[in-house]
């Protein structure tokens, strides 16, 4: 037995590897609400308030300096995790979030792509539509990402106006694709992501950070190699990211191959209107569904 | 973590620490056999946090760690309520030695022969990998006095592997507390 008592009692750690835990939603789905005490206590005093329009002058005045602090006024605070404070600057919380990338390729003779994206965490819902301007294949063609479904549907689709639902099974693991913002909040997620400077843009400095986002083994003894990073520019007022760029590690000079700006950020109130935004079948009422369930083996 | 966040919205702020920290917080209580109460158990601690979201420290995870232990200390005497009420207090399990899979039963045994806090200090620093400083903020302890009841606890820890069985009953003689 080792005589080290911390180094046997780390050998015998009975949950080695950090579990997998409920998503956040769940505490969402039990009416949770990081505001709500304080919409409380706005309420309680509105009720024995015999100020009430002293009140709503305060409320005014904490939301706007509220806002400042978000936005961090002219420069970032110091000491914000950028980081972290860009994936709560993206975070829908109760609303739902639209956002506007336009993507252009470094090599080929491929147009800008326009991805817009829409997000409600707290239903862990999502749609993402691609535009290729012009005709032909990959036109258009949208992703729906709801708990347990996927739905896809392809303006150049040859079996005509139809979305293709993928419905899967408890047991097949999700691997459902990430862009645009979700992309970038996964990789904070992951930890992926590390300030590694500054970079000027349209004469604006924004915080740079960077992560490696794609890696490969040339031989089956040979270590894990990056292949793939991903840069991102944080706006230092509003902490959004405004550009995503992916960077080939496996040519000299770390050579750019496409870049995604950010056009458009906003958050919409929860509404039949907006929700409408996250599903494929209220954008195409006329289409066919075409369901069919899949296996963990076939995702 | 590093980095200040206080700065962000609370949803967004909430969230943030439930993603970065609640595997840890589920890990810990999995360690010390909650079994399938965890999530619910991280639920709670999520919920204390949601409470008291602006006066979160700078670090939060020895907090969280820290509500998770009084969680669970909470939810182990409505165990022993509930246990006591069908007459079968004796048959369960409700000390708060780990009771993970695999873990040797001399282990489990000298374990159950520290008191609760040496016990928990010592988890804390090879279970969940805190410094010092990080299992003290969880004790509610100083640091100083914390390395001082660190060394001790690993003396008393390797004098009762030594001598253990898996019989708890039969502890060897421990060093004696000074302090």
């Amino acid at each position: 037995m080792n005589d080290d008592a911390i180094a046997t009692l780390v050998a015998a750690n009975p949950v080695p590897e950090l579990p997998a835990v409920e998503p956040v939603e769940r505490l969402y789905a039990l009416g949770v609400r990081a505001a709500a005490p304080d919409r409380r206590s706005r309420a309680r005093k509105v009720r024995h308030g015999r100020a009430a329009a002293l009140v709503a002058v305060l409320a005014v005045a904490a939301a706007t300096t509220v806002g400042l602090a978000v936005t961090g006024g002219s420069t970032s605070l110091p000491g914000v995790n950028i980081a972290a404070a860009a994936y709560a600057a993206t975070s829908p919380g109760p609303s739902i979030v639209e956002v506007v990338f336009v993507q252009r390729f470094a090599s080929g003779n491929v147009p800008p792509l326009t991805i817009r994206e829409w997000l409600q965490t707290s239903t862990g819902r999502r749609r993402v539509r691609n535009e290729l301007p012009g005709s032909g294949h990959f036109a258009e063609v949208e992703t729906a990402i709801a708990p347990g479904a996927v739905e896809n549907w392809d303006s150049a689709d040859r079996s005509g106006n139809v979305i293709h639902r993928e419905i899967l099974q408890r047991s097949a693991p999700v691997q459902t694709p990430a862009e645009g913002i979700e992309q970038f909040r996964r990789l904070f997620k992951e930890d992926a992501l590390r300030v590694v400077g500054h970079e000027r843009r349209a004469g604006r400095l924004l915080w740079k950070l960077e992560g490696i986002i794609g890696s490969a083994k040339y031989s089956a003894n040979a270590p894990l190699v990056p292949t793939t990073a991903t840069v991102v520019l944080v706006d230092p007022k509003t902490y959004l990211p405004v550009l995503q760029r992916q960077i080939n590690l496996t040519v000299p000079g770390r050579r750019v191959e496409g870049e995604k700006l950010l056009v458009g950020f906003r958050r919409l109130p929860v509404d039949h209107q907006s929700e409408s935004l996250l599903s494929l079948r209220s954008q195409h009422p006329n289409a066919r569904v075409l369901t069919r369930t899949l296996t963990a083996s076939q995702r | 973590m590093s980095g200040h966040l206080t700065v962000m919205e609370p949803d967004a702020r909430f969230e943030l620490l439930y993603v970065r920290h609640a595997p840890a917080v589920k890990a810990y209580v999995l360690r010390r056999g909650a079994g399938t109460h965890a999530d619910d158990l991280v639920t709670e601690v999520f919920l204390v946090c949601l409470r008291r979201l602006d006066d979160l420290p700078e670090d939060p995870l020895p907090w969280l760690l820290g509500v998770a232990r009084r969680v669970l200390g909470t939810h182990r005497r409505g165990e022993r309520r509930r246990a006591a009420l069908n007459e079968r207090l004796n048959q369960v399990e409700l000390a708060s030695v780990p009771e993970g899979e695999g873990l040797e039963p001399a282990l489990v045994a000298a374990l159950q022969c520290l008191s609760e806090q040496d016990r928990e200090l010592l988890l804390l620093i090879a279970w969940e990998g805190l410094t010092p400083g990080q299992a003290a903020a969880v004790l509610g302890l100083r640091a100083a006095t914390l390395r001082v009841r660190l060394h001790r606890a690993r003396s008393r820890f390797r004098v009762a592997l030594s001598g253990a069985t898996a019989d708890a009953s039969t502890c060897p003689a421990l060093p004696l507390e000074t302090s």
